[in-house]
């Protein structure tokens, strides 16, 4: 089978905007721009087969770290094993924060930089790790902000020092992406194990991974408003996985964990390996 | 040499995968052990599945038996959301499975005589709602007269 690379070199658009090869041998399907995906084989006879996106693949998930300054407003932001040219905007929240994350810092590729944030305690970030062609992958990390030296900020003493549900989430809670349509918000979730799901109709069975996420309501907070989970919702963990909310069994996709509804269990099975 | 079951099975799979119904995106297989993975799906491509379901024998005289074998069609896919607009069309594609088997003598296996079809379920609600699947089953019925 021959193959031919998808890049600017060798492909380029007609007069109707579709994606197709300069040196076409036979008569072709030619796939829109969009619609060209990895390892996918296009053509009548398997002649050609995409090799990559154009434009660009999907990145890798980047790796955001921070370390704090201890100056009390500035980190140093790092991202590692992001794909090449890549740009990586890193965007941050105070946690408990009910207010929309906002852009502290943009990387090319792998690199340093500093950020400068309003206030001391803990931030959730995620790195948008952006390819050409508009791909997208999402990392995303916890850190600090303090002043004084490292030992003031200890994790005992943080955990110490806020309310006692608030710490919960602080410690046992992972950032994640809560997504709705094009709209998402981060915030910190409680998962539970991952179990199997499966049913089966006259002999066909189809089974997903299935987990539930505790969160705070009062994070899910999109564009201002707040929100209740419904299915077609998803949540973006911090590997990459997609987890969609699903009702389980013929219940609601979420149940209220306690009588105020202060936190919700989201289901969610997932569609998406990280 | 008699027609047995993975025979009937496979020529059921090519009359479907030849039949011009499903395109490129789109798969078509033969399974013994048809169970799919929600994350293996992709949103809109169709999943068909050919599988046996299960087989009866009568004497028809003292020489010979008449065997009829019920085999199973699959079409399933992943959605985003059920409403008219999106399950409407995946019923019909159903639908054209059905009428396209019916009646139709298979090209691999001519001495087994159509005898039935039905669609049962139309669409799965359990598959639906709990795992955003539309599973739609036709079954195919031929009945093969052999010698004892």
């Amino acid at each position: 089978m021959a193959e031919i690379q998808l890049d600017a070199i060798s492909w380029t658009r007609d007069e109707n905007n579709d994606f197709m090869p300069l040196i076409p041998p036979k008569p072709f399907n030619y796939p829109e721009v969009s619609e060209v995906e990895y390892s996918i084989v296009y053509g009548y006879d398997d002649q050609y087969e995409g090799t990559r996106l154009p434009g660009g693949v999907k990145p890798a998930v980047p790796v955001l770290t921070f370390a704090d300054n201890f100056d009390g407003e500035t980190t140093l932001v790092t991202v590692s094993g992001s794909t090449a040219a890549t740009t990586n905007r890193v965007y941050a929240k105070a946690d408990q924060a009910t207010t929309d994350p906002v852009l502290i810092a943009t990387i090319s590729g792998d690199g340093t930089a500093t950020a400068t944030l309003p206030n001391t305690g803990v931030y959730l970030a995620y790195v948008l790790s952006t390819s050409t062609g508009d791909k997208e992958s999402i990392g995303f990390a916890v850190f600090s902000i303090a002043s004084g030296s490292a030992e003031t900020t200890s994790l005992f003493e943080s955990t110490a020092a806020a309310p006692a549900r608030n710490s919960f989430y602080t410690v046992f809670g992972l950032p994640v992406m809560y997504q709705r349509g094009a709209s998402q918000v981060i915030l910190r979730a409680i998962p539970s194990d991952t179990a199997s799901k499966y049913a089966e109709v006259t002999g066909f069975e189809i089974e997903a991974g299935s987990k539930d996420w505790s969160i705070q309501a009062g994070q899910l907070i999109i564009g201002g408003v707040r929100i209740t989970p419904k299915r077609g919702d998803a949540i973006r963990d911090n590997l990459g996985n997609l987890w969609q909310v699903m009702p389980r069994d013929g219940a609601p996709p979420y149940i209220e964990a306690d009588p105020e509804g202060v936190e919700l269990v989201i289901r969610t099975k997932q569609t998406e390996r990280g | 040499m008699p027609t047995t079951i993975p025979d009937l099975t496979a020529a059921v799979y090519s009359e479907v995968a030849d039949s011009g119904i499903f395109g490129s995106g789109d798969t078509v297989r033969r399974s013994w052990l048809p169970r799919e993975d929600v994350r293996d799906m992709a949103v809109g491509a169709f999943l068909v599945t050919v599988t046996p379901q299960g087989q009866d024998a009568e004497i028809l005289n003292r020489g010979s038996m008449m065997r009829t074998v019920t085999i199973a069609i699959a079409i399933q896919c992943r959605v985003e959301d059920f409403g008219n607009a999106t399950i409407d069309p995946m019923v019909e594609q159903s639908e054209s499975v059905l009428a396209y088997m019916f009646g139709r003598e298979l090209t691999d296996a001519p001495e087994a005589l159509f005898l039935g079809a039905n669609m049962s379920p139309i669409m799965s609600p359990l598959h639906a709602d709990d795992f955003s699947v539309f599973t739609s089953v036709v079954t195919v019925r031929y009945k093969i007269a052999e010698s004892m």
